[in-house]
């Protein structure tokens, strides 16, 4: 009796560890979020990208790896794809942080929980808000931080009507002149109030220009308007175009980054509209790859799927130089100073057995070198024990 | 003996333990017959803006794609779509009863999809993902998508990549590689369409980056307080009780009343009894003035057809957000409940 008793209970471990491998999808699928915007920096003469993601993943026998389910931050290198330092973010939820800005010593975010400052050496917390002079005490829900490339200093308005300036690698946030607080006070709103932020998301654009030319795409010269493959084409200054190269996409636009634009020196002042103060916008849209002669494409990967596909190819000669899948599009896109694009896409990886209930979503890094090569980096990934791969 | 007096509390004790099983499994059951029945009410259904009708096997059917969301309700067959699902259905034009449903898509928040004509044997039905092909005695679904002969894996799932041709009576879709095929009525092969069709469609097919939805049907825009008729210049429809707003239905094309070849037509009038939309359908017969029918409805009719056997079928809905099929004739006018589900979403 106390045998089958014995056998019994293996049967029911057995049972039950053997469901995490059965059932699918969710227990071994990796289910990653980014947090908003990434930073480029320099870390141990690496080119790196530093951005915070949230890791949903299914965590498989979750006793066995508990502390991968949070929010963190990592840092990888651009060229190689590895990781440099990845790092919890204290249990604050990452795809709720902001990434302001970084220097050669530090990067800026902007999370739930408050203001924080990083170390770019290992990604430890050097300070919150209430450690760094000028800025204690402020209640960051009402408060908002606006990056300057130009003055390499973030504005901030710890309380309504002052403006201060936290330069790049200090640890203050300094009063800023007349002049300075002309230019920005009021595009840094207050309580929710106040010019509109813009969104730095990517964005797909229809034009391109690269050189002196300017690419776009059209369907085969005497096909339908309807065509699904339509082919890179070379736009002339009288509206006729030149096909380039002899690859069709489908449903096809450029991936651009969102760019922010710097407001109008001492507008605030006369300003009434968003117009006086930005008066092209917000933001800007940049197509990535001008720079080293690439078109990166984001377009369905057939005309029997709104699943897309994101393709580099050569904007002179057409040539595809990567491609990799995207199924649930486009999230974000930067190009780092060295000139890498870092394009940061949604893809659907089920693990290893088919998952019928949910779509298995997670967020996934594109490093396109300047040749044009494409790397994929899949964050947060988990093996059947929730353990990372 | 001995052994005797042993087995006799065993088998009792069996006997026990047998109907404490049995009346956990009946509580069990009643438990859930309780829950289905609490659950089970009307589901919501939304038609898209077309039907199609033929003769079929000797009746007259009209068929019509909707959407419906069962959540809320115990729905063995749509588990996996939380309730969502894309579904054709066919009815009898002169019973009003159901002849088929077909489960087209269960996806979650459902699939556009709308019914492009039908014929004696086959029905078309374009979708964001695709054509599919039903048989109009049965809704069995005969091809869908890449199964299509003479246009496989070559299809475009867009629903405006596909189009019924009035003027010849076929599917006009346009496949990946941005030909025009058409397939005939009651044909189940694409081919390429004739010159003078695929001229008709070319600029259109696939053209719209975002072709909207298409549920619900838009309210149908051809009517008028006073219609016209062949040899008459205005009807005026007595037979409409109320008075808030009458309006008498037009066919599509002509502009004539329709219902006039058979000499009745159908108006729409605001119910005064009601603050809200509430629509009153009603047949009279053009000769008389007599009042033949009347159902409500509580949105606009749309998609307003009119059949060779004699009818005229549109659409609304009722007041638990169900899609109508509203059938008027000389004998009348009926309403069919669109997507009505059973037992367990049966």
């Amino acid at each position: 009796m106390k045998r089958l008793g014995i056998v019994l209970a293996g049967l029911l471990a057995a049972a039950f560890i053997a469901l995490f491998f059965v059932v699918p999808g969710p227990m071994i699928s990796t289910a990653a979020r980014v947090g908003q915007g990434m930073l480029f920096a320099e870390i141990d003469g690496r080119d790196a990208v530093i951005i915070a993601y949230d890791d949903n993943g299914y965590s498989g026998i979750g006793f066995f790896a508990p502390s991968h389910h949070d929010g963190r931050i990592t840092a990888l290198d651009l060229d190689t794809g590895e990781t440099i330092w990845n790092r919890a973010l204290d249990g604050e939820p990452a795809f709720l942080t902001r990434m302001i800005a970084a220097g050669e010593e530090f990067a800026y975010l902007e999370t739930t929980f408050g203001f924080r400052v990083i170390a770019l050496a290992d990604g430890s917390t050097v300070a919150s808000e209430n450690d760094i002079p000028g800025l204690r005490d402020v209640d960051t829900l009402k408060t908002a931080f606006a990056f300057s490339p130009s003055q390499e200093a973030i504005f901030v308005n710890p309380e309504e009507g002052v403006v201060r300036k936290i330069v790049l690698d200090t640890l203050e946030a300094v009063d800023v002149d007349s002049r300075t607080y002309d230019t920005w006070s009021c595009v840094l709103a207050w309580n929710g109030h106040g010019y509109s932020e813009g969104d730095s998301e990517a964005v797909v654009v229809g034009r391109m220009p690269v050189a002196d030319e300017v690419r776009a795409f059209a369907v085969p010269s005497g096909s339908p308007p309807g065509t699904p493959g339509k082919r890179l084409t070379r736009l002339n200054r009288d509206g006729s175009g030149v096909t380039v190269g002899h690859e069709t996409f489908v449903d096809p636009g450029f991936v651009a980054q969102s760019v922010l634009v710097e407001p109008i020196p001492q507008a605030c002042p006369r300003a009434r509209w968003d117009d006086d103060v930005f008066p092209d916008g917000r933001v800007i849209a940049e197509p990535l790859g001008a720079e080293t002669g690439h078109a990166v494409i984001d377009h369905a990967q057939s005309a029997r799927t709104d699943e897309r596909q994101i393709t580099v190819v050569d904007a002179f000669s057409g040539e595809v130089l990567g491609s990799n899948p995207a199924e649930g599009g486009l999230v974000d896109a930067a190009t780092a100073p060295s000139g890498q694009g870092v394009v940061i896409i949604d893809r659907f990886l089920p693990g290893v057995l088919p998952n019928w209930s949910t779509t298995p979503v997670t967020s996934t890094l594109l490093l396109i070198s300047t040749s044009g090569a494409v790397r994929e980096i899949v964050l947060a990934p988990h093996g059947w024990l929730g353990l990372p791969w | 003996m001995t052994n005797a007096r042993v087995e006799g509390p065993r088998r009792r004790g069996t006997a026990w333990g047998v109907l404490i099983v049995l009346a956990v499994i009946l509580a069990m059951a009643a438990g859930f017959v309780a829950l289905v029945a609490a659950t089970h009410g009307p589901a919501r259904s939304e038609p898209s803006g077309t039907i199609a009708v033929a003769e079929v096997e000797g009746r007259s059917v009209a068929v019509v794609v909707y959407e419906t969301d069962t959540f809320g309700h115990l729905d063995i067959f749509r588990a996996e779509s939380m309730g969502f699902s894309t579904q054709a259905e066919a009815f009898d034009l002169d019973t009003g009863e159901r002849v088929w449903d077909t489960l087209l898509f269960a996806e979650f928040s459902g699939t556009e999809a709308e019914v492009l004509g039908m014929g004696s044997e086959y029905v078309y039905i374009g979708s964001a993902e695709g054509l599919l092909i039903l048989d109009a005695a049965t809704g069995e679904i005969i091809a869908r998508e890449g199964e299509i002969d003479g246009l496989g894996e070559d299809y475009i799932a867009s629903i405006d990549a596909y189009v019924w041709d009035v003027a010849s009576g076929a599917v006009v879709l346009l496949d990946a590689s941005g030909t025009v095929l058409s397939i005939p009525l009651d044909g189940v092969e694409a081919v390429h369409a004739p010159a003078e069709v695929a001229a008709r469609w070319v600029d259109d097919l696939n053209t719209e980056s975002d072709p909207g939805s298409v549920f619900p049907p838009d309210a149908w825009e051809q009517l008028d307080s006073r219609a016209p008729v062949p040899g008459s210049d205005w009807i005026d429809p007595t037979w409409a009780t109320g008075g808030r707003g009458t309006d008498v239905l037009l066919e599509d094309g002509t502009g004539f009343a329709a219902g006039w070849q058979w000499g009745f037509a159908v108006t729409q009038t605001a119910n005064p009894t009601s603050s809200d939309a509430y629509y009153l359908f009603q047949v009279g017969d053009l000769e008389t003035g007599r009042l033949l029918g009347t159902v409500s409805g509580e949105a606009d009719a749309s998609a307003v057809t009119v059949t060779d056997a004699g009818h005229v079928v549109m659409l609304s809905t009722n007041d638990t957000h169900q899609g109508l099929l509203v059938v008027a004739s000389t004998s009348g006018i009926r309403s069919s409940v669109i997507g009505e589900r059973a037992f367990l979403g049966w």
